[in-house]
């Protein structure tokens, strides 16, 4: 095995050639939104330690967020979390073996894209105090 | 428990052997720490997400008081350990994948483990602060 001479072979999957689809497009959305929520912490940890500091930094953090950049920043960092957590309810179903096949992937997915838009928007009626 | 092998009955070649190479017998460790935090993080998100106007809450006293809570603070915790733990391991697997550069990954692979754990540390300590009412104004 050891004497194959090394050459350049094709890798897969070709990503110039794929057709997106809605399963590939959910996968990689997971890691995307994974790696937007790995960042946002730096948000989280900024506002817990504002709010350690004292009044004055608590203000800082405030002015920061509520800035329409702020606003973005958390609307996003709000989708991704409901995004990885549905999808990752998805994912961990599937390591259990379950809804394997392609008709049930697409359910699920879809389930996931809804259920996104759903919950991203009730929780920002919610934030905003235009429900419950 | 190490693992010895037979070198009786293993197929493995003695050039194989001798270099050290194939697998450290911890294939399923990332994976599985990987799938028993995304496991608690579930309850801890979805408690989180029910309390979306207290964590946008402005107000400074609301929000101390409300992190005072006992409750409160201990699910903050336990967010904080199993959310940035999380986020370590998938950060990890990140660069793991997309950095080919031998340098590169080793040094993106430490500083983002230390960061993480920075501000998981800073964060904790934050909480700590917050609860136990700590000011540094009057221990002078």
């Amino acid at each position: 095995m050891s004497n194959i001479p090394k050459q350049k072979r094709p890798l897969s999957p070709h990503l110039q050639v794929y057709k997106p689809q809605m399963t590939s497009m959910t996968s990689i959305m997971n890691r995307i939104t994974g790696v937007a929520l790995s960042f946002g912490l730096i948000m989280f940890t900024w506002w817990l330690c504002a709010l350690a500091g004292g009044i004055e930094t608590h203000m800082q953090f405030q002015n920061f967020a509520g800035s329409w950049y702020g606003q973005f920043l958390l609307m996003g960092f709000s989708f991704s979390l409901i995004y990885h957590l549905l999808n990752g309810i998805r994912h961990l179903m599937w390591d259990a073996g379950n809804g394997i096949d392609i008709a049930s992937a697409y359910r699920s997915g879809w389930l996931v894209i809804f259920g996104t838009a759903l919950l991203t928007l009730v929780i920002w009626a919610k934030a905003y105090g235009l429900i419950f | 428990m190490p693992y010895i092998e037979n070198t009786k009955t293993s197929i493995r070649s003695p050039l194989a052997r001798a270099r050290g190479t194939g697998s450290a017998r911890g294939g399923t460790h990332h994976w599985w720490l990987q799938r028993l935090t995304s496991v608690a993080l579930i309850p801890l998100v979805l408690w989180l997400l029910s309390c979306i106007d207290c964590l946008v809450n402005p107000d400074y006293q609301q929000t101390i008081m409300w992190l005072s809570n006992p409750f409160v603070a201990i699910v903050m915790l336990l967010f904080i350990v199993f959310g940035f733990y999380h986020a370590a391991l998938g950060m990890q697997v990140v660069f793991e994948d997309y950095v080919h550069n031998k340098l590169w990954k080793a040094g993106l692979l430490v500083l983002s483990h230390l960061a993480f754990f920075t501000m998981a540390v800073a964060s904790i300590f934050a909480l700590m602060v917050i609860n136990f009412k700590i000011d540094p104004l009057q221990m002078i």
